[in-house]
């Protein structure tokens, strides 16, 4: 098997690229090529998804899809590096589509209520004040019942 | 109210001592100038002989979560503790939220380390379920060297319990019961502390319900020269005159009503100690009675009109007089121009609470507080480390000017009332993230608004500029999961976080959690729950408790537009690192969804 370049995820946004990146609207399409990179070091995407969706799963759900299923395929293999959290993890045997996994799952969850309709506060706004109305600390409501009983 | 004033770590990296070269008695008075819990933690951490010397020289510890760990645990690792705090039900307690019987009993604690910590003279037990048994076992252990007992909002004991305290504990010095529900057996308890204690400092049965005799207080104040500070509970102060009179030392006097309003001459003859200056309670105060307090309101330091009758025009009156204060506590019947006279008046000020007056307008005229009155108290008390504020209306503005003005913040609150239909300036996205920005001091923070108050990017300005925000409270913010995730991936040091009444998914919540490195602690209420709390096992992972109240059956057909469940009022979600494992005495309406 031809030895691939690790794939390296810039979590931290440490490379100036990956925090150009970093906005809050991510699309949720893949789309072809890659994203302008303008330093010399490793890509920061992955077929034009953001890396930074990256930070928003957890280390051990990271581990649970790259562990996940052990099926053999014949996609190459090239170790992981993951830099997360101040740490710095290897993993070998992630292919390229273990690795977009990951990267669909992050996207499905931050978009999660952008991917369907995005419910805007304002739909909501009958339904919330009128169920949960702000509540009184005890003793407030003590004194301003023992008020209106004067 | 959390009063703690945050210090500057000092501890210092140089402090390497090679192995054996120094003493052990040395490293132990070094110790013992080492403070901040966290630096105790850091120290503990360096090499097994450090972590040794903290476990024996820790005097103090905060268990911030009863459930967190168990007794026997904490008394394996400090065996030589003086001072314990542990705190038990949820805040969401204070305002009702949390039925009685959810927990947090201080018997276990009290079986299992009352005797055997032998250094132990002060226990403050917070919100938690404390029986006569209890403190009868306590006081068996302990009794003869305890010095500090508070029961804060706590329940559970009677009277009868504080008779056993009163007689047993002659070194104790403060007695705290705020707010605690006690069944009152009759009031010789607090002969029986009078006749046999002679070195009380501090008593407090404020805002309790119990009922005492005036020539108690009186034997009290003869016999504990150094009695320094009373709260009680509500008593009229026509009655309290000896009381007042004999105490000389005093300098906080809270409780006292005027439950005769309108007689003034009832109250000439008050007369307060030539110290005081520390004034509360004054229950049912009017305009007519307020002249009892104005020859000492050049003293005052610390003024609480939370239950007085005060209009608007009687605050300005009577703020006007006390440049010299530096914690007021009122209802927003104060009104804007109340707050205006606070800017000018008190430039010492440091806490100011503005609670939530009576929704009916007749009742409180002119009442309400907004941005104007906000920003002339930002502008004029510079000094400001705490503000907690019901608002009827704000703007971005108003925040922009506490971020400039008040650099020592290090706890702020706002609520914006949901009365008023129309605010002036929504979302406040860019007044939160201006105060957050410049008040680096913040360490805790609630905001709770109303839907469109905070968009998903104000949500997210709050998560990136968090700092070193340790607590929050986040009520009708965002707009969607985007905005949660968003959040959570900027708050590294938060450690505490209460959500109430958002649109959040389970799923989001639990992805949101994983986000935070810092976080021991969340608690939720009010988001799009699920009947059995599924998605919430995303955040599972080791010593990681998670509990689930599910919602209430009405809510379980209601969706919303787009098919998701509705946004339900009754779930709860309770998640916390603990070292003890499942709760063992789980109330049945809470499910423990992990560990298993």
């Amino acid at each position: 098997m031809p030895s691939m370049a690790p794939v390296e995820l810039d979590f931290l946004g440490l490379r100036p690229t990956a925090a150009a990146a970093t906005d809050h609207h991510h699309n949720g399409s893949t789309t072809g090529g890659t994203t302008t990179t303008t330093t010399t070091s490793s890509s920061s995407s992955i077929r034009g998804m953001k890396t930074s969706a990256i930070a928003s799963i957890g280390a051990h759900q990271l581990r649970r899809v790259i562990v996940g299923d052990e099926a053999p395929n014949k996609q190459q293999q090239a170790p992981m590096t993951v830099f997360y959290n101040g740490a710095v993890a290897t993993f070998d045997g992630v292919s390229q589509d273990k690795a977009e996994a990951i990267m669909k799952m992050a996207m499905e969850v931050t978009t999660s209520n952008g991917g369907r309709r995005v419910v805007r506060g304002d739909t909501f706004a009958g339904n919330l004040t009128k169920d949960m109305p702000l509540t009184r600390t005890k003793s407030l409501q003590q004194f301003l019942q023992k008020r209106k009983e004067r | 109210m959390g009063g703690e004033v945050p210090e500057p770590r000092r501890l210092s990296r140089a402090l390497s001592f090679g192995c054996g070269a120094v003493p052990e008695e040395a490293l132990h008075l070094v110790f013992c100038y080492v403070d901040d819990p966290r630096d105790r933690e850091a120290a503990s951490l360096v090499c097994r002989r450090w972590h040794r010397i903290d476990a024996l020289s820790r005097k103090h510890v905060t268990v911030g979560f009863c459930y967190a760990v168990e007794p026997a645990r904490l008394l394996a690792r400090f065996p030589r503790l003086e001072s314990l705090a542990l705190k038990g039900r949820p805040r969401a307690a204070m305002y009702g939220l949390i039925p009685e019987d959810f927990g947090a009993y201080a018997a276990p604690w009290v079986a299992q380390l009352a005797a055997p910590l032998d250094c132990l003279k002060a226990l403050h037990l917070r919100r938690m379920t404390v029986t006569d048994q209890d403190i009868a076992m306590l006081v068996r252990a302990r009794g003869h060297m305890l010095q500090v007992l508070k029961l804060d909002k706590c329940s559970g004991f009677s009277t009868d319990a504080l008779r056993l305290v009163a007689r047993s504990c002659r070194s104790l010095r403060t007695l705290f019961l705020e707010e605690c529900t006690i069944a009152d057996e009759g009031s010789e308890w607090l002969h029986e502390l009078a006749v046999n204690n002679s070195v009380l400092v501090s008593l407090n049965f404020y805002m309790t319900e119990l009922k005492v005799e005036p020539a108690d207080l009186e034997l009290l104040a003869k016999n504990c020269k150094s009695l320094i500070s009373l709260k009680m509970s509500e008593c009229d102060l026509s009655d309290l005159i000896g009381f007042l009179q004999t105490s000389k030392a005093l300098q906080e006097f809270a409780g006292g009503a005027f439950f005769e309003v309108g007689e003034y001459t009832n109250y000439e003859k008050v007369k307060f100690p030539p110290r005081l200056c520390f004034l509360g309670g004054l229950t049912f105060m009017g305009k007519n009675e307020m002249p009892v307090i104005f020859p000492y309101s050049a003293m005052l330091k610390k003024l609480d009109l939370q239950y007085t009758f005060l209009t608007t025009e009687d605050h300005c009156q009577l703020i006007a007089k006390c440049p010299n204060l530096l914690v007021l506590e009122v209802r927003n019947v104060i009104g804007d121009r109340g707050l205006e006279v606070v800017g000018d008046t008190c430039k010492k000020l440091r806490r100011l609470r503005i609670e939530r007056g009576d929704d009916d307008p007749g009742q409180e005229e002119q009442g309400g507080v907004s941005q104007i009155g906000l920003t002339a108290v930002a502008v004029g008390c510079r000094e400001l480390e705490y503000i907690a504020a019901y608002v009827s209306d704000i703007t971005n503005g108003a925040l922009e000017s506490i971020g400039t003005f008040c650099k020592n913040l290090y706890d702020f609150r706002l609520v914006l009332l949901d009365k008023q239909k129309k605010i002036t300036d929504l979302p406040l996205d860019n007044g939160v993230r201006a105060l957050l920005r410049n008040c680096t001091k913040l360490r805790r923070f609630a905001f709770y608004l109303r839907p469109g108050g905070l968009s998903d990017v104000g949500l997210g300005y709050i998560g990136l500029h968090s700092g070193n925000i340790q607590y929050m409270l986040l009520g009708n913010v965002g707009e969607s999961d985007s905005g949660l995730i968003q959040f959570a991936m900027g708050c590294t040091k938060l450690r505490k976080l209460e959500l109430r009444s958002c649109c959040f998914s389970e799923r989001a919540l639990a992805v949101a959690v994983l986000q935070m490195p810092s976080l021991r602690y969340i608690w939720v209420q009010g988001y799009r729950a699920s009947q059995t709390g599924q998605d919430l096992m995303l955040m599972a992972r080791p010593y990681w408790n998670i509990e689930f109240a599910p919602p209430c059956p009405e809510s379980a057909y209601r969706v919303m537009a787009d098919g998701q469940p509705c946004v339900d009022t009754y779930a709860q979600v309770l998640a916390y690192y603990s070292l003890a494992g499942r709760r063992p005495d789980c109330p049945q309406w809470l499910v423990t969804l992990h560990p298993a």
